[in-house]
């Protein structure tokens, strides 16, 4: 199976007061096309870092990120600012929608930055909208929205380009239990389209609906399972 | 509690050093605009008084032509206060400056001046005794014809031998009007002086300044002098003089209060904008405060500190900036508005600027700051006062359905509200550049020498030379391609001194400048100046009842009745001329002749030869004086000035502008961080960015530029007369928007550097 997405010997070292902290340390990881992957571990044990480093969004101390083969760690702003909009969809817990932008616009702000034909844009963001049971919430503000419908804009946006890559950063926690359980099973439903996930949370109970999990802690991966049926063969292997 | 505020207030002091020194800088800029606005605005208003009481003024000045007159008798009359005492004086000497000769007066006032109407000295120092080569030389006339202390003059004496001079200072006095308006120029020197001039005494004049018990009384009291002393003597009043000082220097001292009060207003604003705009960034912080227990009074007491610590380091750096531009401003507006050169360090007034600083710091803290303290804290944390949009962007809209770049489309963003007054200040540099375009253009227009009431290229004076003879040798000249004859005579209507000035020859050939109506074509019709017009309050199509003031003295006075016919332009005499056909003065005066020729030049004439020549055919007995389209040192400066008061404000407005967009930044740290992530790059992050400030930019010069219209338009209307004076061309409205767009978008730059270096992951954690 294709390697979506690769890191080697990952660290993230930050300057502080006396000794330097080190958030992640040397870290192995590959991620195979259409997986659905979460990763999961207490507060503060580097998993957020992991995934910023893997979107493009930080840059990583030492170590290699590959994407598709070819390494991403060293390129320009630019030239990551092009990959982030066309490969990586990116779902904050936060949601991060621009606020004075109308659902529709939020939705296509990706893939107008890539060119794409405008009609096609709009035939892929009604067609998302659809999925998402947003169709009537086209020209509404985000702050007209719920949370969960929020999200979902984002999730949107995340996935207008179809990217080779969907990241989510803690996409439940901000969410109350009906609306979490929505998206996840949004989550599963592109996963099922082929769509490849990283998921970061720390409830692991969501952790059950990804295919793989790693658990993290004090920058370092310490368990590395699938989960359901495979999960007792996967861990002896570990 | 006192504790916990100083050590908060040291550590957001100390501990963003960017932001504060940012708004340190904008208040600096502020208080120094606010000082030389002020100080300006001193200055400009009711100078008149201020000069008269300075020199302690002479309500009435008596004239006799020759010095046999005892004025002095005068002094025994009740109504007397004060005088001068008889000062003799010798009317139009020559001052020879690069072969042209200044006509001047000199006053020979002792080593010790009259305390009544005693020159004040700008520059240098009063007559010394016993220097009968020095001479003390009126302020506007020095600085008209670049004259310094220290220059040695040359003056020519009736029998046309030389005399050398050496200006020992220039001073400021109310003895008459401003030079050019007022001609001729004025000097004092030391009455030994005087004797090299003009030794028969009996040419002398005799000149003496009263100051009155009751100056509402000055006519009955001139009726009284006249039947003490039984004979004639000319006079004027201060009123002709304060009439004449004002039309002079009335431009000035609107144009300079009009700029200081431009001025004051952006002042206000880059104050209410710097610190309300970064108080509301602040709103998450005053949040946690109160989480942490503080209440709303003590929140706004904590701020309410802190800014006031702000405003008084960037107070006093602000006074000092002013106070030390404010002097030069000064120094050339005293000689603009003919006021005494006193010009002193004010405490007073800069104590009240600081605490106009202050308070209104206070004012633009507690406001800001108290909204955001009253509202719940989970509101605050939420996002404070941040912008609530209740419907998407129009103008983003707008800019998606033209297919335009995503970039523009996400910084084509409506400005909050407290963005508007940086929007003013802005709109207030552009007006302030429009009105000083107009002037500059008007000014331009105004001095030129038609529009000034002189349509030639130079004119003769003729001396001891018959009017035929002139005209003979004028016609032989061919590079003389037109010529108009002229003379003079003093005139009165009413209370008002007119110069009346009868023209013939090709006059309709010479480009004088009609504002309404029609040159004379008929005996008894008139063109008036528009400053005679408004003086008498007379209109075209009015009649002018003219006396011409008798010569000699004594003689029957001559009246002549005018329609008037049309009115123009012109700049001397404050206004108060009046030309009229030779024919017409012939109706009153059958012997009457031209004495003055306007000439008319082919292109290319060299006048300086032509002068030579003109001068060696008459043998030396025509005065011949070149008009000149140069722009008198008087409204350079003026110009200067406001040009000068102009740049300070756009560089206020910028910096507003600049202020604004880092504080922007701070605000939309999170959102450039969301821009990021999604994919913009760092160029399209700064290009929204620039678009952002674009825009703010755009509507405010548009709103300048109609207002600026607008308000030039009025002044112009009530300052020149309707119609008069030049707004810039659509040339000039491009270049002023071109040029503050660029600039703005220059002001762009480093915060759109900031926004594209930003890292999405620090940004998104941002709050």
């Amino acid at each position: 199976m294709e390697i979506a997405i690769e890191a080697n010997l990952l660290t993230k070292t930050y300057p502080a007061a006396g000794k330097p902290f080190s958030a992640l340390q040397e870290i192995n990881l590959k991620v195979f096309g259409g997986e659905f992957l979460a990763i999961t571990g207490p507060s503060g044990c580097g998993k957020s870092t992991l995934l910023h480093l893997l979107a493009g969004l930080d840059r990583p101390t030492s170590g290699q990120v590959l994407l598709k083969g070819r390494r991403i760690d060293h390129l320009s702003e630019t030239e990551l600012a092009k990959l982030r909009r066309k490969e990586i969809g990116f779902v904050f817990q936060f949601f991060n929608l621009i606020s004075n932008l109308s659902v529709a616009a939020n939705i296509e702000l990706p893939a107008l930055l890539s060119h794409t034909n405008r009609l096609e844009v709009k035939r892929s963001r009604e067609k998302l909208l659809r999925e998402l049971g947003l169709a009537d919430k086209t020209n509404s503000l985000p702050s007209q929205l719920s949370g969960g419908q929020q999200q979902r804009v984002a999730l949107a946006r995340a996935l207008v380009n179809q990217p080779t890559l969907l990241l989510a950063d803690e996409p439940t926690g901000n969410l109350d239990s009906t609306n979490a359980r929505e998206v996840l099973e949004l989550l599963k439903y592109y996963h099922i389209q082929g769509q490849t996930i990283v998921l970061v949370t720390h409830d692991e109970k969501i952790t059950q609906h990804a295919e793989r999990v790693i658990v993290m802690r004090d920058g370092a991966i310490i368990e590395n399972f699938y989960s359901g049926k495979q999960f007792d063969s996967y861990r002896k292997e570990v | 509690m006192f504790s916990l505020y100083v050590s908060k207030i040291r550590v957001d002091l100390l501990g963003r050093p960017f932001q504060n020194s940012l708004i340190l800088g904008v208040l600096a800029i502020a208080t120094a605009t606010l000082t030389l606005a002020i100080n300006l605005q001193v200055l400009s208003n009711d100078s008149w008084e201020k000069s008269f009481v300075a020199t302690n003024g002479a309500h009435l000045w008596l004239f006799t032509p020759g010095s046999n007159l005892d004025l002095a008798t005068l002094n025994t009359l009740p109504e007397v206060k004060e005088t001068t005492g008889a000062v003799p004086y010798l009317k139009e000497q020559f001052l020879v400056k690069n072969n042209i000769r200044y006509g001047v007066s000199l006053f020979g006032f002792g080593a010790i001046p009259p305390t009544v109407n005693r020159p004040l000295i700008a520059e240098g120092h009063w007559l010394e005794p016993n220097s009968p080569n020095q001479i003390v030389l009126d302020l506007s006339f020095a600085r008209n014809l670049h004259l310094q202390v220290g220059d040695q003059l040359e003056f020519e004496a009736r029998d046309k031998s030389h005399l050398k001079l050496e200006v020992a200072g220039l001073a400021v006095n109310t003895i008459q009007g401003i030079y050019p308006d007022t001609t001729p120029g004025l000097a004092y020197v030391l009455p030994s002086t005087l004797d090299k001039f003009e030794p028969d005494k009996s040419l002398w004049g005799n000149a003496m300044g009263i100051r009155l018990v009751n100056p509402n009384l000055a006519r009955a009291f001139l009726e009284q002098s006249q039947q003490l002393l039984k004979s004639g003597f000319g006079w004027y009043d201060i009123q002709s003089v304060k009439d004449s000082i004002e039309a002079s220097i009335r431009i000035n001292a609107i144009f300079l209060g009009l700029a200081g009060g431009f001025a004051l207003l952006v002042s206000g604003f880059l104050v209410a904008g710097a610190i309300s705009s970064s108080l509301l960034a602040r709103s998450r912080e005053i949040g946690l405060l109160k989480t942490s227990g503080f209440t709303p009074g003590q929140v706004l007491r904590l701020f309410l500190l802190e800014y006031l610590i702000l405003g008084l380091v960037g107070s006093l750096i602000g006074l000092t900036l002013g106070s030390l531009v404010s002097p030069f401003f000064q120094s050339q507006a005293i000689s603009l508005l003919n006021l005494t050169p006193e010009v002193t360090f004010n405490l007073l007034l800069l104590s009240g600027i600081f605490l106009a600083m202050e308070a209104a710091i206070c004012l633009f803290t507690m406001l800001p700051s108290w909204r955001v303290a009253r509202l719940s804290v989970v509101e605050v944390l939420n996002g404070g006062v941040g912008r609530v949009y209740r419907r998407p962007s129009r103008l983003a809209g707008l800019a998606l359905r033209l297919k335009m770049p995503i970039a523009i489309v996400t910084g084509v963003k409506e400005y909050p509200p407290r963005a508007m007054l940086t929007a003013l200040s802005l709109v207030l540099a552009v007006v302030t550049t429009i009105f000083v375009v107009s002037t500059q253009s008007s000014l331009s227009w105004l001095t030129e020498a038609a529009f000034r009431g002189l349509p030639y290229d130079m004119a003769i004076f003729r001396a001891k030379v018959s009017d035929s003879q002139t005209q003979l040798i004028i016609k032989t000249y061919p590079e003389i391609e037109n010529y108009f004859t002229f003379t003079e005579r003093p005139a009165i209507s009413g209370k008002t001194e007119i110069v009346a000035r009868a023209v013939g020859g090709d006059y309709q050939k010479f480009p004088f400048s009609l504002v309404e109506g029609s040159i004379f074509s008929a005996p008894g019709e008139a063109v008036v100046g528009l400053g005679l017009l408004d003086a008498l309050g007379l209109k075209v199509g009015d009649n002018l009842k003219l006396d011409l003031i008798p010569f000699p003295p004594g003689s029957p006075v001559k009246t002549i009745n005018l329609h008037i016919s049309g009115s123009y332009v012109v700049t001397n005499h404050a206004g108060k001329v009046v030309i009229f056909g030779l024919d017409t003065l012939k109706l009153i005066e059958p012997k009457a002749e031209a004495i003055s020729y306007g000439l008319k030049l082919a292109t290319g004439t060299d006048k300086e030869r032509l002068r030579q020549r003109l001068l060696a055919d008459s043998s030396g007995n025509f005065d011949i004086s070149l008009s000149s389209n140069e722009l008198p040192e008087q409204v350079k400066q003026v110009r200067f000035l406001v040009t000068l008061l102009s740049g300070i404000l756009i560089i206020s407005g910028l910096a507003g502008l600049v202020n604004s967009g880092l504080i922007r930044i701070r605000e939309q740290y999170r959102e450039l961080g969301i821009l990021k992530a999604v994919g913009f790059t760092p160029l399209q992050l700064l290009l929204s960015i620039g678009c952002n400030t674009l825009l703010l930019t755009l509507a405010s010069v548009l709103v300048g530029l109609i207002l600026g219209l607008v308000v030039s338009r009025t002044l112009f209307d009530i300052l020149l007369g309707h119609g008069l004076g030049l707004l810039p061309g659509l040339d000039w409205l491009l270049a002023i928007t071109g040029g503050t767009l660029l600039l703005s978008l220059m002001t762009a730059i480093l915060p759109g550097i900031i926004a594209a270096r930003l890292k999405p992951v620090e940004a998104l954690r941002f709050d």
